[in-house]
């Protein structure tokens, strides 16, 4: 589950900074228009909201909201290092460690 | 107005980081190796592992082994075998306020050789080492952690337009700027809560006034009080029998309603003596700090601690959030890693205010305070990270047999650092004290697995892997983990050097 949250808020950052121009330029090779950058903006926030629903889903309300805020600021610093070292790979990557964290998931780990 | 705000914020963030820089590294090393440390203490415990796990409380033999030690101490304390740290620790505690330690056997009951282990960076990240006094410098530089934080944001002029900016190629002081405020802006949150917290624990030490009105400077009345603590006064008269305390454990977990995690018989010599039960911190975000009570004599209950109030209760949950024993350890491991990630933001603050001085470093030479501070640094980033690795490799390499062997591991910690410190200020002046330090660590890192399987049975990695003990080989893969790392660092720092010896002014690592 703690791995499931991770990729959440790691795809949420990954959206947010798609949100922005500057960053959106160098992960994507196709210019965004400001209306597709605004919608990457709210999918972001939006899974920001559901993976704190899921953190609260899995430890309950007292140890899920510290849960989602760790996660939460280790996927950015992650998503950071990943956007600056592998810009063009950056989203590839990030599938992969979903893909990863849907097969623990849905082996109970 | 705007301009002066900033600046003389900018002012008070660069003096209030670099006056406490070195000492706020210092202890966010230790306290991120501490989210571990009932793990690394029981990994630097190589005679305990690969026995069967027991759940059987071995109390009375290790208060008996305290009477042999302390007779007429001010209390007993002693801890169960759990899963996280199998050893039994053992405290002996004397009225003036010193105490000493074993660890036991958690099957045999017998004490095991010393060790400093992960309980030596716990008490340094909160005190130093150095007793109150330490506990009072660690509390100044938690205070002047939040003032930087605050005045860090504050000065912060592109905070959002560069919340996921980072240019490491950018070279100098751009590339530790961003550095500096990715880290610190994104784990803001953490930072924040850490420094709040960690200061909030010791706040009736460090905020006196109400305690000193009240309870005349007597903080632990006051503690008693508000946890609901029972005491009894001394009456002199020896105590005819102790009762067994294993047999009191069942009672004593169908009164709390959870594990008994300890035991202490407090004056254990006199008539009035009283044991006490206690629980761990496991369940929720605030510490359980609940107590039973016992006679000694006669195993009859006394007191059961009632529920905390709302300010105690307010203060528990807030040292229950710094000290991380509430969410397993998944939260261990964000906490270790939000940890790693406050290190990298003090190091590369203190590598800004190099950076920006580089010119000024370069001319007034080593002898200057320039030069001290671009030593020290070095001396203090680079070398507490040897020294850690140089404990753990010490703790496999000293006979098990060494009289006072826990004391042996701290005077190697030391040594080291003090060695790399006067080393590393040394090859600054040719630019490659940093290289030379990393290089060491790498390699310090990359020993500890071999070391391990050449000097333990059951302790190296082709022992813990096929166990499936995961604590015991996390130690060993985190220590090639970092040893990667090191080895990064170093080659960087050397890249570095060799560009920065063409160049006339010279460049930081």
């Amino acid at each position: 589950m703690l791995l499931s949250g991770f990729c959440l808020t790691l795809w949420a950052w990954c959206l947010l900074s798609l949100g922005l121009e500057r960053h959106q330029r160098t992960v994507l090779a196709t210019p965004w228009s400001p209306a597709q950058r605004r919608a990457a903006r709210s999918g972001g926030w939006a899974l920001l909201a559901l993976a704190l629903a899921i953190f609260v889903g899995w430890r309950g309300w007292e140890l899920g909201p510290v849960l989602w805020a760790s996660a939460l600021m280790l996927a950015a610093i992650a998503w950071v290092l990943l956007m600056t070292l592998l810009p063009r790979g950056s989203l590839a990557v990030c599938a992969a460690v979903s893909l990863l964290g849907l097969a623990s998931g849905w082996l109970g780990a | 107005m705007k301009d002066s705000l900033i600046k003389s914020m900018a002012w008070l963030h660069t003096w209030a980081g670099l006056v406490v820089g070195w000492l706020l590294f210092v202890i966010f090393v230790g306290g991120t190796i501490a989210c571990f440390d009932a793990e690394l203490d029981d990994w630097t415990r190589p005679s305990l592992h690969g026995q069967p796990p027991t759940t059987q409380t071995q109390f009375d033999a290790a208060f008996a082994l305290s009477r042999e030690r302390a007779p007429d101490a001010h209390a007993w304390w002693a801890h169960v075998s759990g899963p996280r740290e199998r050893g039994i620790e053992s405290y002996t505690l004397l009225d003036d306020g010193t105490q000493s330690k074993v660890v036991l056997d958690p099957v045999s009951g017998e004490p095991i050789p010393g060790t400093a282990g992960g309980e030596f960076f716990f008490v340094l990240h909160y005190n130093l080492h150095a007793g109150t006094l330490g506990m009072y410098l660690v509390g100044l530089a938690g205070m002047l952690m939040m003032v930087a934080l605050v005045a860090g944001v504050l000065i912060h002029k592109r905070i959002f337009k560069d919340f996921f900016t980072f240019r490491p190629r950018a070279g100098g002081q751009r590339a530790w700027l961003d550095g500096h405020n990715v880290t610190g802006v994104l784990g803001l949150p953490f930072h924040l809560m850490i420094a709040y917290t960690g200061v909030a624990i010791f706040t009736a030490s460090y905020m006196f006034g109400g305690i000193n009105a009240a309870y005349g400077g007597d903080i632990e009345h006051f503690f008693g009080e508000a946890g609901d603590y029972y005491h009894r006064a001394e009456t002199g008269q020896p105590l005819r029998q102790l009762h067994s305390v294993d047999a009191l454990v069942a009672d004593a977990q169908r009164r709390m309603g959870v594990r008994v995690e300890w035991a202490a018989i407090e004056h254990p010599a006199d008539s009035s003596a009283v044991i006490a039960f206690g629980t761990d911190h496991s369940r929720r975000v605030a510490w359980d700090m609940q107590q039973v009570y016992y006679d000694a004599a006669t195993g009859a209950f006394l007191h059961q601690t009632a529920p905390p109030g709302a300010g105690y209760y307010t203060y528990s949950w807030l040292g229950g959030l710094h000290m991380a024993q509430f969410g397993g350890s998944a939260l261990r491991w964000l906490y270790f890693l939000l940890g790693v990630a406050g290190c990298v933001m003090i190091a590369s603050g203190m590598q800004v205010w190099v950076a920006k001085r580089a010119k000024k470093v370069a001319q007034a030479g080593a002898l200057s305070g320039y030069g001290l501070v671009l030593g020290l640094n070095v001396g203090v980033v680079a070398g507490m990270p040897l020294a850690s690795a140089a404990l753990l490799l010490a703790n496999r390499l000293l006979p098990a047999t060494l009289p006072e062997r826990a004391a042996a591991e701290i005077t190697v910690f030391c040594a080291v650092w003090a060695l790399a410190t006067v080393w590393g200020a040394w090859r600054t002046r040719q630019g490659l004290g940093w290289r030379d330090l990393f290089g060491l660590t790498a390699l310090a890192l990359f020993a500890l697995p071999w070391v391990n399987l050449a000097t333990t049975t059951h302790s190296h990695l082709l022992a813990t892997i096929p166990r499936g003990e995961r604590s015991l080989a996390a130690v060993d893969l985190s220590a090639l983990a970092f040893a990667a790392a090191f080895a990064w660092l170093a080659r960087r720092s050397a890249v570095r050097a060799r560009a920065g010896a063409s160049q006339p002014v010279p460049q930081e690592a």
